[in-house]
């Protein structure tokens, strides 16, 4: 609206210098050059009558809008078999249209007064904590604030928390005052929950319309699995000394080797020149890899592999606990799952990468994680990680379906420097653990089992 | 929800539909089977639904299943007498016509007299729409469950769900149910309100369930987790009820207010396809029954297990036009099906076999009390064709197979109940159960008839019965205009019994003849003075059809109802009637067993305010020959009264010099005769090439007003603008490419001719001196314009020059060169337009 004046005002004075010269028409087609600038009474008086068409239009259109957002399902029914019935009245006059005709008619005048009324509200929504561990509590708080010189009246709000929709009664609360609203939270389960807008809505007793007022402000609340600490350096993620050189050689690091010729595609900073002007031809150097511990984390999405809902968790808290406790160690790491969130096209080697910057993204992330079943089985996975990245250990959190030959299938995709460590977890399973060649293979069956078995194996 | 909720709601939303549906189309069948209908199409479409559900099929499997249970289904369901004869022939015939019935029988049921019961196949539509509506119901409610749009199909399956009771709407009855009295509400129309309601609150209902689940589940999810449920829902469902009491209450109040008691339903215009206002007047041919070659020729015969019936009516004629009666177009549009009577009072099963002497769609019946078994060949043709007017009692056949011979023929016959108790057998006096007239206004125009209102009012009477009594006494029984060959056997019977002796009678029942009876009745009454005898007032000579409309006329001037009725009396009938037993009536006497042409009688219905219509006979005496009375002047030996019906009375011609204006007015009329044709085609022909010239005038002639436009600007410098623009135009349109936004000059070097040039110039003078220019300069410059364009039309060839005049480029580059950049465009288009002159 204050954009629309000032604009119109600035037009106007612009206008007013050339008006004095001269009738309309004379300065219209005097030349084509002044028809721009000059304007005449009529063509002023057109284009103004055509912004405030335009503006009544907008505001018909946005009233439009709003009322039909305000008619409810059932409300739209009785307006449409109302006017079917008036109709049919008019017409044919039937005595039951026009029964029906007068009874909906009623009704929706009668709804209408219900609606009338605003709140002058201030909302602000407050989360305990950003972030919960799956069984625990929080709370959420509303502080409501009056802005209205009234008082205002006790009002249902309704908030969305997660999926239920939870009616708040506002009490009565004086001018200017703010009243704090305490609503807790229980979070039996892992997942994240959206929480807010809230809103509050005026509809008529019968439910034909409803108007809502909203307050937009959002939060998300981060049920984490829950983990265990996994005790420090063994958890076999340092199976090497950082730092010594390897077997492995590389064209680039810190260790030298050895002189080999040149070779298309080599760098031409690590021409070695010496070695070249002895042999004539020319050389390059080449380097030990240095020892880092590159780990990677396969969490196997796929509901089919999983008895059921809690053996999934307790996978996630499994994974959870490994990968956070990589994130803490600091080491290299790769943490992947088979799923997608929301992507049209997922990635063609099947991994989507869990965001592990620090702890809490990673423990947020675990909490986003959902079933993937169009996932690829993990022996694919395997696969294409192995052959995506150098690696030193592996590890693969799998439900109790797999048995230990598809594990095994998975791990051979490795090359045997790599330590492969497949996690099984079934659910009050007895835990153990397996070793074949470079495969460790833990039975998981509660999440307390994990740090046992890591200090139990001495990995 | 759950999908099993869903669905055990659909199917329960679809039973209250239906539900509603039998009560709603209850009036129309009034028979328990339409339960058995209901609950067939709700069994069989939900259980193909939820088949379709469990085993996923596609839609050309579905609807094959759901044609397949439907045609197996139709037969028992909906044609259940198809059953009754359990022979293979029979199922055939019912299933052909069942389904034949899917698109037929929504006429059939709307030309059916209701209720029609379990009548042929009147059920399809019923089942039809109510295996349609439990279809949609349950697979629009089985939709919907995976994205949030479709969340809203569901709700949709309200819509069929108002199906059915919109179904009992539309094929129903005009009538209503009667008002109910509740203190004091009145509620109009209780039971189709009612169910209207009930189908709306069920709609209603449902999409608030649909709709409003996710919602729910939303809501019940947060009580869970708040252990403090929120109350006060109670306060809200209360308001709730009571605005919807409040809105039931301004429905009951209002609802008779608006409506007009015109109701209109599709039953009302539905006419049986016949038109009995086609037939002519049985009435006006009464006499040929009376002549020889019909007095002795067997119409019918009747024969009955138990009493007879008193009389059979052949055809009700309830409307005067001044030359017969007539079934009026009201009448003729109830006649109606009839799939099943009313309970007989004492009912006997009458058969009647139709003889050579026979031949009409009129069929003799008594109150019916079940529909006709016809027999002989054309039974079923006849069945088919057999339509009954409830109010009139009467029927007619027409069977619409049989060309040659519309109605019934010798060796068609039928049985059927009818009624044998005679109307009005309690009451035992006419005048008693005829009562008061309904009106005390003459229902016809008793200045048209002077000799029946002169009658009328000699009779110092009011009372209908004593009127027709007297009418009857002084009239005279005489079936014909001679005693000659061929119509003299009703004579010779008359008189070896009564002594009749012959009296001319002149047929017909025009006013004209009515009149003539009535003059007759009156000149004798003033010939015979104050104290003549009964026998002295006899004059009226005819015979039932002059009586029977003579009588109907004094009816309705006594402000009764009244209506002819041809037909037969028979002699076993109950009698102690009203109308006297045979005996009463000796000129035409009642048949035994074999009504002939002599049995054919006619007689009068009349209804008072009782509302009953009374049957009198009005046959006139046959013993008591007339005594012509002279008073003063001899009468008329024959009257004047012309035999034909038809003939119209034409005035005496008028004098000559009237004449020849007539003649010259004819002349004149002639003129205009082929005058007018001639005109018209012309303008039509000049209005129609006008039409076709308008586009292709169009062009030539806005640029025409354009220019004359221009050219009459009366500041001289704008004439001067005015000018220059017209030939910036002409140039456009002839194709020279004018370079946008360039200065005069520089167009007129693109138009490339000397008066361009020099318009260009004088045009620039004209804008920016201070002087202005003179108006002879102005008018100097469209001469430039014109030799500019002349300049140019020499070059051109004449397609060039016709190409030019619809040319749309100077309207088109005026609207859209705007929009052009003006610096490439200037440059190419100066170029082009170079080129152009250069090549031109």
């Amino acid at each position: 609206m204050s954009g629309d004046t000032t604009r119109s005002r600035l037009f106007r004075t612009g206008t007013r210098g050339t008006s004095t010269r001269g009738t309309g028409t004379w300065s219209a087609t005097r030349s084509g050059a002044t028809r721009t600038r000059g304007l005449d009474t009529t063509q002023r008086r057109r284009i103004a009558q055509r912004r405030r068409w335009r503006r009544a239009r907008e505001r018909l259109v946005g009233a439009g809008r709003a009322a039909g957002q305000a008619v409810t399902p059932l409300g739209w029914f009785v307006i449409a078999f109302t006017a079917l019935s008036l109709v049919l009245g008019v017409t044919v006059q039937w005595i039951e249209a026009w029964f029906v005709a007068v009874v909906g008619a009623v009704l929706l005048v009668v709804a209408l007064p219900f609606l009338i009324g605003s709140r002058a509200y201030r909302v602000g929504i407050e989360l305990d904590r950003r972030s919960v561990v799956a069984g625990g509590e929080t709370e959420v708080r509303l502080q409501i604030e009056n802005r209205a010189a009234r008082p205002a009246l006790p009002a249902v709000a309704e908030l969305p928390i997660g999926r239920a929709l939870r009616e708040i009664t506002i009490p009565f609360i004086g001018p200017h005052a703010s009243k704090m609203l305490v609503q807790q939270l229980p979070t039996p389960h892992r997942g994240v929950i959206p929480v807010g807008p809230l809103t509050i809505a005026r509809r008529d007793p019968l439910a034909l319309m409803r108007r809502e007022v909203t307050w937009p402000e959002r939060h998300l609340l981060y049920v984490h699995p829950q983990t265990a600490v996994l005790p420090s350096n063994t958890a076999g993620l340092v199976r090497d000394l950082e730092g010594a050189a390897s077997r492995r050689l590389t064209d680039s690091d810190l260790a030298f080797h050895a002189v080999r010729e040149y070779a298309p595609g080599d760098e031409m900073r690590h021409v070695h020149w010496k070695s070249t002007a002895k042999t004539g031809t020319l050389m390059v150097r080449q380097y030990e890899e240095s020892q880092t511990a590159r780990v990677a984390l396969i969490f196997d999405a796929r509901p089919e592999e999983y008895v059921n809902d809690d053996e999934f968790e307790l996978a996630v808290s499994v994974a959870a606990s490994i990968s956070v406790h990589a994130v803490r160690e600091g080491r290299e790491r790769f943490i992947a799952s088979a799923w997608a969130p929301g992507r049209v096209r997922p990635s063609i080697d099947g991994l989507e990468e869990l965001p592990s910057r620090d702890p809490q993204q990673m423990l947020n992330s675990w909490s986003e994680l959902q079933r993937a079943p169009e996932g690829l089985p993990f022996e694919s996975l395997a696969m294409s990680l192995a052959h995506s990245r150098p690696l030193s250990i592996v590890a693969l959190v799998t439900g109790s379906t797999p048995d230990a030959a598809r594990l095994r299938r998975a791990a051979i995709s490795f090359t045997p420097d790599v330590q492969v460590l497949a996690v099984r977890c079934a659910l009050h399973a007895e835990p153990k653990a397996q070793r074949i060649d470079n495969l460790t293979l833990f039975t998981v069956g509660a999440l307390g089992d994990l740090p046992q078995l890591m200090i139990r194996r001495g990995l | 929800m759950s999908p099993r909720a869903r669905v055990i709601g659909a199917l329960l939303a679809t039973a209250a539909a239906l539900g509603l549906g039998v009560l709603a189309a209850w009036p129309i069948y009034r028979t328990p089977w339409l339960l058995v209908v209901a609950v067939a199409a709700l069994v069989l479409s939900a259980g193909a639904s939820l088949v379709r559900e469990r085993w996923r099929l596609g839609f050309p499997v579905f609807a094959a299943i759901l044609l397949g249970l439907f045609a197996l289904s139709v037969v028992p369901v909906a044609v259940p007498d198809a059953l009754r004869s359990p022979s293979l022939g029979g199922l055939g015939a019912g299933l052909v016509d069942g389904l034949a019935a899917v698109a037929l029988g929504w006429k059939q049921l709307l030309t059916l007299d209701l209720p029609v019961g379990t009548y042929q196949t009147v059920l399809v539509p019923a089942y039809v729409v109510w295996f349609a509506t439990a279809v949609l119901v349950v697979v629009l409610a089985m939709r919907g469950r995976s994205s949030r749009r479709s969340a809203l199909i569901p709700t949709l399956a309200a819509i069929p769900m108002l199906a059915p009771v919109a179904f009992g709407t539309v094929f129903g009855a005009s009538a209503v149910s009667a008002p109910l009295h509740l203190g004091p509400l009145t509620i109009a129309a209780p039971r189709e309100v009612s169910i209207w309601i009930a189908a709306a609150a069920l709609a209603a209902v449902w999409v608030a369930w649909t709709a409003g689940a996710e919602r729910r589940a939303a809501l019940k999810l947060g009580r869970a987790g708040d252990p403090r449920a929120r109350r006060g829902g109670a306060a809200r469902g209360l308001l709730g009820a009571a605005i919807v009491a409040v809105a039931l209450i301004a429905g009951v109040a209002l609802a008779p207010l608006l409506d007009a008691e015109a109701r209109d339903v599709p039953r009302d215009h539905a006419q049986p396809e016949i038109v009995v206002r086609d037939t002519p007047s049985p009435l006006a041919a009464y006499r040929t029954a009376k002549r020889d070659s019909g007095f002795d020729a067997p119409l019918f015969t009747v024969a009955s297990s138990g009493e007879m019936p008193e009389r059979l009516q052949l055809a009700v004629l309830d409307a005067y036009d001044g030359i017969d009666f007539h079934v009026s177009a009201d009448e003729a549009s109830l006649f109606k099906r009839f799939p099943a009577g009313e309970r007989a009072e004492r009912p006997a099963e009458i058969e009647v076999q139709v003889k050579d002497g026979y031949a009409d769609i009129w069929v003799p019946i008594a109150g019916l009390a079940s529909p006709p078994r016809f027999t002989g060949p054309r039974a079923a043709a006849l069945a088919d064709a057999f339509y009954l007017n409830r109010g009139t009692e009467t029927g007619i056949a027409v069977p619409r197979g049989d060309e040659v011979e519309p109605g019934l023929i010798a060796g068609d016959g039928f049985t059927a109940q009818m009624e044998t108790a005679a109307a009005g057998d309690a009451t035992g006096d006419a005048a008693q159960s005829l009562g008061e007239p309904r009106s005390n206004a003459s229902q016809i125009d008793l200045e048209q008839a002077p000799q029946l209102a002169s009658w009328l009012e000699t009779q110092q009477t009011t009372d209908f019965a004593t009127l027709l009594d007297r009418l009857r006494a002084r009239g005279y029984l005489s079936h014909s205009l001679t005693d000659g060959e061929g119509e003299r056997m009703w004579l010779e019977r008359l008189s070896e019994q009564h002594g009749t002796t012959f009296e001319t009678s002149a047929g017909g029942h025009s006013l004209t003849r009515i009149e003539a009876l009535f003059e007759q009745l009156n000149t004798q009454q003033s010939a015979a003075g104050e104290d003549a005898t009964e026998q002295q007032l006899i004059a009226a000579i005819g015979d039932d059809e002059q009586f029977a409309a003579a009588a109907a006329l004094v009816a309705r001037a006594l402000g009764h109802d009244s209506r002819v009725v041809l037909g037969v009396r028979l002699a076993g009938g109950a009698g102690g009637g009203i109308a006297g037993d045979a005996d009463q009536v000796p000129g035409v006497p009642a048949c035994e067993s074999e009504c002939t042409g002599e049995h054919l009688a006619a007689w009068v219905e009349v209804r008072g305010d009782n509302g009953e219509w009374v049957a009198f006979d009005v046959t006139p005496q046959v013993d008591q020959a007339p005594k012509r009375i002279e008073e003063g002047e001899q009468l008329p030996e024959f009257s004047t009264t012309p035999e034909e019906r038809d003939a119209r009375e034409v005035d005496p011609p008028l004098g000559l010099g009237e004449q020849s204006d007539g003649e010259s007015e004819e002349g004149d009329a002639l003129v205009d005769a082929w005058l007018w044709p001639i005109l018209r085609a012309v303008g039509l022909v000049t209005a129609a090439i006008l039409l076709l010239l308008l586009p292709l005038l169009f062009l030539p002639v806005v640029k025409r007003l354009r220019a004359r436009r221009r050219s009459r600007q009366a500041v001289p410098e704008l004439r001067a603008l005015s000018a220059w623009e017209e030939m910036v135009d002409r140039a456009r349109d002839a194709g020279v490419q004018v370079p946008e936004r360039a200065s005069r000059l520089e167009i007129a070097e693109a138009i490339g001719s000397a008066p361009a040039v020099w318009a260009a110039e004088q045009v620039d003078r004209a804008v920016f001196s201070e002087r202005g220019i003179e108006p002879g300069d102005a008018d100097m410059l469209w001469l430039a314009v014109q030799a500019d364009s002349d300049e140019r039309r020499q070059t051109q060839t004449r397609r060039q020059r016709l190409r030019a005049a619809y040319s749309l480029r100077s309207y088109v580059l005026r609207a859209g060169g705007r929009r052009v950049k003006p610096s490439d465009s200037n440059a190419s288009a100066e170029f082009a337009g170079a080129e152009k002159s250069e090549a031109q």
